[in-house]
């Protein structure tokens, strides 16, 4: 994994603030720039995301412990609420268009839904942020309760694909358009377009530009579930018991020091498959356990991934489809 | 295809063509009312679909409950900006007048005569409506009032084109289409005024947190009925940052009668704070409120935490606490100890005349006191409930955290922990920290979600 960071000399200062947890200092850094003509979307674009980056770096590189990072983020969203307009879902208009931004359930980083929230409502189209991990019954009655222009919905990680599968039917039921973004979707938009979303957008420009030319309103999901999604849909339902099952098999291979963070991984690992099988991408898969693999080298972990991957295998057996897409990724490695 | 209004020359004018064609037309718009659930959007729906089948002018304009909702569409303008169809008073008059009537009316339009535009302005207002109408060279003007529940509350004004060939039965099939959607509209209307209601009750209830300069205050909520968008967890933040009041309470039991009990003590804890903030004193009067509710208030106990906080000039944070019935506060120190405070007393409403203690505690800069509703606590897995032991584990990793951020993160551990369809409670998660050394700023409190 690589990470392009420019180190701006701005970028820098306001990167002393992050290392040392300095919200004030940070915050003020910002506020300085804005005097001098920055705008929120300037601040978010090329002081925070290169941060968030470099703090996601870090902790996969096992320099900085989850609590740094959990502070970093924390200090960065702080910045981005002081910067940009964040209102509450509460504050929302029940009769003017409003962009609902939502992270994906289960997504915890509200980062990257809130940074989109002020970018919009930096360009001028007035977006509200549901918050993170919504579950969908409670987008659902937000998206009903507004005069709602679209759902944007900013899933990170691709274990969450399913999920804004889910999103995407209920969203679209109501006839509102759904966009999709973040690092979850690949730049082309198949994954976008495999899950049913209206649009997608990598990049903040493209998102204004997708939200202005966006149809007014969208048709309800055809039911066209196929075997792989069927499948994914099992496999969703059963993701805790087969992690857990995963876990109790792996007792004797694994150190104490793993154990946590394996346990924290495999949900995500289970969740890739899924995603796979939904949108018919092999290659999520394989992405999610090279990171799994550096990620556990840089931990001293080297060859725990592979054995973690044998006990998945055998986790899923009972799904042939999965159980393939397993295989074949693993001895194209 | 043949169209719902107009003579097909495809079908040689088969009625029964026809008429399947109307009623596809009423099934299509009813789905879609009833998928939108939003009035505004329903009513746009309505006059653009029924433009593109060839109208030249539709209006539609209810008013469901103390607001009118209108939206329009014309042959040029699928759908016309909203600013050009809100109902003034003049309209809503004749609009009112037109509803009464309670039948189909059809005006003729007398060709370019100053009664043709009055006619018109009377029902669309100064807009370009007019216009349209003018350059479709419409013969008529015809009215279909909606009605349900025994009233009238709406009506839809249309346009055909001059020169066009309606059939027999084209006026017959709109008048039935408009009963379906009349009947649609309505069941919409309500659903929306029954979630504007609960929001706003909602909103009154957990209300945002005050960016303060020596406090942090950080607050993550969400509720179990989700349909309803009302539960029975509510907060109230009174007085200055120099001296300020915070309660967490929860009100028994589930969905709208919980609220009505939290929100009614809601304003008592308010008052009682105005005048004494002392913690035990606050519940004390909470109390006697709670125990003098009428007989069908009874048994709608609640359960509260009331906090008194204020900046000592060491830096630090001087907090009383009182408690009525509620889940123990924990005290989250900077280095990650995590202390339980042990503040007792009884539940409010269950006896006339309690006794409530205050105990103080001192939080030094990163200490954090969490408050929460026993929907934390009490938060079921499949097989197992997340409790006081597991709460204390797992807010240790949480110690140093920002207020805002270390409410959200809690709130969503336990939601992570929670099986959905087991989990049935409200949840409240409230920080109240001392900010760390140099960190002092605004607490930029968000909310989780509603």
């Amino acid at each position: 994994m690589t990470v392009e960071v420019t180190h701006t000399v701005e970028g820098e200062e306001y990167w002393r603030f992050v290392e040392d947890d300095d919200l004030q200092g940070a915050a003020g850094h910002a506020s300085r720039l804005m005097a001098e003509g920055w705008t929120a979307t300037d601040v978010i674009e090329q002081l925070v995301t290169p941060t968030q980056h470099r703090v996601g770096h870090l902790w996969a590189r096992d320099r900085w412990s989850v609590s740094r990072e959990h502070a970093a983020t924390a200090l960065n969203e702080a910045v981005v609420r002081q910067v940009g307009t964040i209102r509450r879902i509460g504050q929302a208009s029940t009769s003017e268009p409003e962009v609902l931004v939502v992270c994906a359930e289960l997504e915890w980083h509200a980062l990257p839904a809130l940074a989109v929230t002020a970018l919009l409502n930096d360009a001028g189209i007035p977006a509200v942020f549901l918050g993170a991990d919504v579950p969908v019954p409670n987008v659902h009655h937000e998206t009903v309760r507004l005069n709602t222009r679209a759902v944007l919905v900013s899933a990170s990680l691709a274990s969450s694909l399913p999920y804004v599968q889910r999103l995407v039917g209920v969203v679209r039921a109501t006839r509102v358009p759904v966009v999709v973004g973040g690092a979850a979707f690949d730049p082309d938009g198949l994954r976008a377009a495999a899950l049913g979303a209206t649009a997608a957008a990598v990049t903040g420009a493209q998102l204004t530009d997708v939200l202005r030319d966006l149809p007014s309103s969208t048709t309800p999901m055809q039911e066209a579930g196929n075997d792989a999604h069927a499948e994914a849909a099992h496999l969703t339902a059963r993701r805790r018991e087969i992690a857990s099952a995963t876990m109790a098999s792996l007792r004797h291979v694994q150190t104490a020091q793993w154990r946590d963070f394996v346990g924290e991984q495999l949900p995500h690992l289970l969740g890739a498959l899924e995603a796979a099988l939904i949108v018919n991408d092999p290659g999520i898969v394989s992405q999610a356990w090279e990171w799994f693999d550096d990620v556990m080298a840089a931990r001293g972990g080297d060859g725990v991934a592979a054995t973690v991957r044998d006990a998945v295998c055998d986790g899923v057996r009972e799904f042939p489809l999965a159980s393939r897409m397993l295989r074949e990724t693993s001895s194209s490695q | 295809m043949t169209n719902p209004f107009f003579a097909s020359t495809a079908t040689a004018g088969d009625p029964g063509d026809d008429r399947y064609s109307a009623q596809r037309l009423a099934d299509r718009l009813v789905r879609h009312v009833e998928a939108v659930q939003q009035p505004r959007k329903a009513v746009t729906a309505i006059v653009s679909e029924l433009v593109e089948h060839g109208l030249a002018v539709a209006h539609l304009a209810i008013h469901p409950g103390t607001s009118w909702v209108a939206a329009a569409a014309t042959s040029e303008r699928i759908p016309v900006p909203d600013e050009e169809c809100s109902v003034a008073r003049p309209q809503a008059q004749a609009l009112h007048e037109i509803i009464q009537l309670g039948t189909t009316q059809r005006w003729l339009l007398p060709p370019d005569s100053p009664d043709r535009e009055r006619l018109l302005s009377l029902v669309f207002g100064d807009t370009r409506l007019t216009e349209s109408v003018a350059s479709a060279a419409s013969r008529e003007l015809l009215f279909f009032p909606l009605r349900a529940r025994g009233r009238g509350f709406g009506l839809l004004s249309v346009a055909f084109p001059g020169d066009s060939d309606l059939r027999t039965e084209a006026v017959g099939d709109l008048e039935r289409t408009v009963r379906r959607i009349a009947v649609s509209l309505d069941t919409c209307a309500l659903l929306a005024e029954g979630r504007y209601l609960a929001s706003t009750m909602r909103e009154a209830m957990i209300p945002a947190m005050p960016p303060l300069d020596r406090t942090e205050l950080g607050l993550w909520s969400r509720i179990a009925d989700v349909g309803l968008g009302l539960g029975g967890d509510c907060v109230a933040i009174t007085g200055e940052e120099d001296d300020l009041s915070v309660v967490v309470a929860d009100a028994m039991g589930k969905g709208v009668e919980a609220a009505v009990t939290a929100k009614r003590l809601h304003a008592a804890f308010r008052t009682a704070a105005r005048v004494d903030r002392r913690p035990s004193w606050v519940l004390d009067i909470v109390n006697q409120v709670a125990s003098s509710e009428p007989d069908e208030y009874a048994g709608f106990f609640t359960t509260a935490a009331c906090v008194r906080s204020r900046p000592q000039p060491d830096g630090t944070l001087a907090v009383d606490i009182a408690s009525a019935g509620h889940c123990p506060p924990l005290v989250l120190r900077a280095g990650g100890e995590v202390e339980m405070v042990g503040v007792r007393g009884p539940v409010l409403g269950l006896y006339p005349d309690p006794t409530f203690a205050d105990e103080t505690i001192r939080l030094a800069p990163g200490d954090a006191l969490v408050l929460y509703t026993d929907g934390v606590t009490e938060a079921q897995s499949r097989d197992d409930v997340f409790g006081e032991q597991r709460l204390m584990r797992e807010v240790v990793p949480l110690a140093g955290m920002r207020a805002a951020a270390l409410a959200e993160r809690l709130g969503l551990v336990v939601d992570d922990f929670a099986d959905r369809l087991r989990d049935n409670d409200d949840r409240t998660v409230l920080v109240l920290r001392c900010p760390a050394d140099g960190a002092r700023h605004g607490a930029g409190a968000g909310r989780g979600a509603s």
